[in-house]
C-alpha cells in the first residue's frame, strides 16, 4: 500500500469531521451570503457554546468507555441553583452550582465506578431521580435572576468584541483536550476506555480514574449550568433536555468511540460547530421549526451510523495495514 | 543456577472444583521453563496464582527463600514476577512509548520539580526508542498505536515491556500463539535474551516446538496436578504429548 495514500486515509478516518466542516461550510456559504460574516460565526460560536462545554464532559466520559445520560439533569440543576442563589451571592452562584456539578457526576461514577453498576442504566436512573428532586424543589416553575448584575456578563458580556461563552467554551475545550493528551490522568482515561485489565495487570487502579472522569464531566457540566443560567435569566428545570440530542450527537459526530479508548476533544468541538452550521443554516434558510426537529433527529441517526463507518473502516484498514507488513 | 521462585503445595479450589492440587514448582535463575498439559489442566490458574491474580486457596510462595503473599499482580511485579496475558497486557489505543510505560511513567519536570501528573513524552520516546533498539525490536514508529503493529511486534512489545520494568521472572501466555512462523522466531529470539540477561521464563503453550526450542526444563499438568518435571535433554516432544494426555509409556515421572 502507498505510504502517502495509507497516511492520508488514516488521517481521513480519525478526522473526517473536519472535511465534513469544510463541506458544509462551503454549501452554506453558497446558500447563504450572511453566512460567512464574522457576526454569523460569531452567533454560531456563541449560541453552541453550552453545547461545546457539556460535550466536552460526555465526551471525556466515553473515551474511558463509560456513558452518562444524566448530563441533561445536571445541567439542569445547576443552572436553576445558579438562577436562585444569583439575586444573594454573584461568587456562590458560580461556585456552588459547579460543585454541586461534580457531586451529581461524582455520585453517577461511583456508582458505576465503586460499584461496578452499568453506567447506561446507572445514569439513566439518576437522570430521573435528579431531574424529580430538581421539579419537587421548583414544584416545576421557572426560577428568575436578575438581568442587570454582573452574573449577567456571563452570558451576555463581551470581551474584544467576542461573546464571553465563546471564551467560556474555547478554553473549557482547551482544558479537556490538555488534560486527555498531556496529563497522567489523560492515559489512563483512554487506557481505561481501550483495555482495562492491562492497567489492571501493570498494577494500576483505574476504578479512581473512571470514577474522577463523571466527577470532570459534572465539573464540565456545572460551568456549562452557571453559563446558561447567566444567559437565560430565568431558568425552568425542564431546560436542561434541550441539550441531550446536540450533545449526544456533537461527541458522536466527532468520532468518539461508543466503545471507549478512541475519541479528540479537537473533533468533538468541530462537530459541535458543525451541528451549529446547520443550526444556523437551517435559521437563514427558513426552515419551519418542526422541520428543524425531525432533521435534528435524522442527523443524529446518521452520527450513529457514521460513527460505526469509521470504527468499521479503520478496523479494516488497519487489518489491511497489519498484513500487508506482516 | 540458584532458585528464584518456589511454589509449595499450592491448592486452588473454584467452590467444590480442585483446579490446581497440591501442586510444587522451583523456577531458578535465568532458567526458562516450558509449562504444558491439555485445555483444563490448570496451566493459567497456576500462573495466574503465580502472579498475584489469583490467591491460593493453600500454599506458599518462596521468592529468593522469602515468603510472599501476593494479594495483585502489583505485588507480584514489585518483586519481579510479571505475567504476559494473551492480548490483555496491552493497551490497543496507546502507541508503543505509553505501553511500555504504562504505570511507571516519568513525570515532567519543571522548576527541579517532579510534575506527577505531567508526562514527560519527550524523555519516555527518546529511552523507548533506544530500549527498542537494543533489543532489536523493529517497529516503524514508537508513536505507531500497538494495535497497528502486527502480532510479533506487539508481543515483543509486550516482552520489552517486562524487561523494561526489571521484572526477574516473566510468564509468557501463549506468545506465539496467534503469529506467523517469521515472528515466532522472533519472539523464541527474544526469550533467549530475557535467558541471557538473567531473567527466569516461564512459557505457557501448545505448541511444543517453540517450548523445545527455548526450553531448559519442561513441566505438565493434568487435572490440576504435577504429572512431569524433566529436563529438556531428557525427553522428547512424543514422551511428553503422552504424559499431557495420560498415556503410561514410562517416561520419568516425579509425580
Amino acid at each position: 500500500m502507498n505510504k502517502f495514500y495509507a497516511r492520508f486515509r488514516l488521517f481521513y478516518l480519525n478526522n473526517s469531521i473536519i472535511f465534513i466542516f469544510i463541506a458544509l461550510s462551503v454549501m452554506s456559504g453558497i446558500l447563504s451570503d450572511k453566512f460567512f460574516s464574522v457576526r454569523n460565526w460569531l452567533n454560531i460560536l456563541n449560541n453552541f457554546s453550552v453545547t461545546g462545554i457539556v460535550s466536552c464532559g460526555v465526551a471525556l466520559v466515553l473515551i474511558a468507555g463509560g456513558i452518562d445520560l444524566s448530563f441533561g439533569s445536571i445541567l439542569a440543576c445547576c443552572s436553576v441553583f445558579a438562577a436562585f442563589l444569583e439575586p444573594r451571592s454573584l461568587f456562590l452562584a458560580i461556585l456552588l452550582p459547579v460543585l454541586l456539578g461534580v457531586l451529581l457526576g461524582l455520585f453517577n461514577g461511583f456508582i458505576v465506578a465503586k460499584i461496578g453498576a452499568n453506567p447506561l442504566i446507572t445514569t439513566l436512573g439518576t437522570q430521573w431521580l435528579y431531574f424529580a428532586l430538581l421539579m419537587i424543589v421548583t414544584s416545576g416553575n421557572l426560577v428568575q435572576g436578575n438581568s442587570d448584575t454582573p452574573f449577567h456578563f456571563i452570558g451576555h458580556g463581551k470581551i474584544f468584541n467576542i461573546p464571553f461563552p465563546i471564551y467560556f467554551f474555547l478554553g473549557i475545550v482547551l482544558f479537556a483536550w490538555f488534560l486527555s493528551r498531556k496529563t497522567l490522568y489523560g492515559k489512563y482515561l483512554f487506557a481505561h476506555g481501550s483495555n482495562k485489565n492491562a492497567l489492571f495487570c501493570s498494577g494500576i487502579d483505574s476504578s479512581h480514574i473512571y470514577m474522577m472522569t463523571f466527577a470532570i464531566m459534572g465539573l464540565l457540566v456545572g460551568i456549562g449550568g452557571v453559563v446558561l443560567s447567566s444567559r437565560l435569566i430565568g431558568v425552568r428545570p425542564t431546560e436542561g433536555g434541550r441539550y441531550l440530542m446536540n450533545v449526544l450527537t456533537a461527541v458522536i459526530l466527532g468520532g468518539v468511540s461508543l466503545n471507549g479508548g478512541i475519541g479528540s476533544l479537537v473533533n468533538v468541538m468541530i462537530a459541535v460547530v458543525v451541528l451549529g452550521v446547520i443550526d444556523n443554516s437551517m435559521v437563514l434558510l427558513g426552515v419551519p421549526y418542526k422541520d428543524q426537529q425531525i432533521i435534528r433527529g435524522g442527523i443524529f441517526i446518521l452520527s450513529i451510523i457514521y460513527n460505526n463507518y469509521l470504527v468499521n473502516q479503520s478496523e479494516i484498514f488497519r487489518r489491511k495495514s497489519v498484513s500487508q507488513e506482516s | 543456577m540458584g532458585t528464584l521462585v518456589e511454589m509449595k503445595g499450592i491448592y486452588k479450589l473454584f467452590g467444590g472444583l480442585c483446579a490446581i492440587n497440591n501442586v510444587d514448582l522451583t523456577i531458578g535463575k535465568g532458567e526458562v521453563i516450558g509449562l504444558v498439559g491439555d485445555n483444563a489442566a490448570g496451566k493459567s490458574t497456576l500462573m495466574k496464582v503465580l502472579s498475584g491474580v489469583y490467591p491460593p486457596t493453600e500454599g506458599d510462595i518462596f521468592v529468593e527463600g522469602q515468603q510472599k503473599i501476593f494479594k495483585s499482580p502489583h505485588d507480584a511485579r514489585n518483586v519481579g514476577v510479571v505475567m504476559l496475558f494473551q492480548d490483555l497486557a496491552l493497551v490497543q489505543d496507546l502507541d508503543v512509548t505509553d505501553n511500555i510505560f504504562l504505570g511507571k511513567e516519568l513525570p515532567k519536570r519543571i522548576f527541579g520539580q517532579d510534575m506527577r501528573f505531567l508526562l514527560d513524552r519527550r524523555t519516555m520516546d527518546e529511552r523507548s526508542e533506544k530500549f527498542l533498539r537494543e533489543l532489536e525490536i523493529n517497529v516503524d514508529s514508537i508513536k505507531e498505536k500497538v494495535k497497528n503493529l502486527s502480532g510479533g511486534q506487539r508481543q515483543s512489545v509486550s516482552i520489552a515491556r517486562t524487561i523494561f520494568f526489571n521484572a526477574r521472572l516473566v510468564i509468557l501466555d501463549e506468545p506465539t500463539s496467534a503469529i506467523s512462523v517469521k515472528e515466532t522466531q522472533k519472539v523464541l529470539d527474544l526469550i533467549l535474551q530475557l535467558k541471557k540477561k538473567g531473567v527466569a521464563v516461564i512459557i505457557v503453550s501448545h505448541r511444543m516446538e517453540d517450548i523445545f526450542n527455548v526450553a531448559d526444563r519442561v513441566v505438565v499438568l493434568r487435572r490440576g496436578k504435577k504429572v512431569e518435571d524433566i529436563e529438556k535433554c531428557k525427553t522428547t516432544p512424543e514422551l511428553i504429548i503422552k504424559r499431557i494426555i495420560g498415556l503410561n509409556d514410562g517416561a520419568g515421572c516425579n509425580q
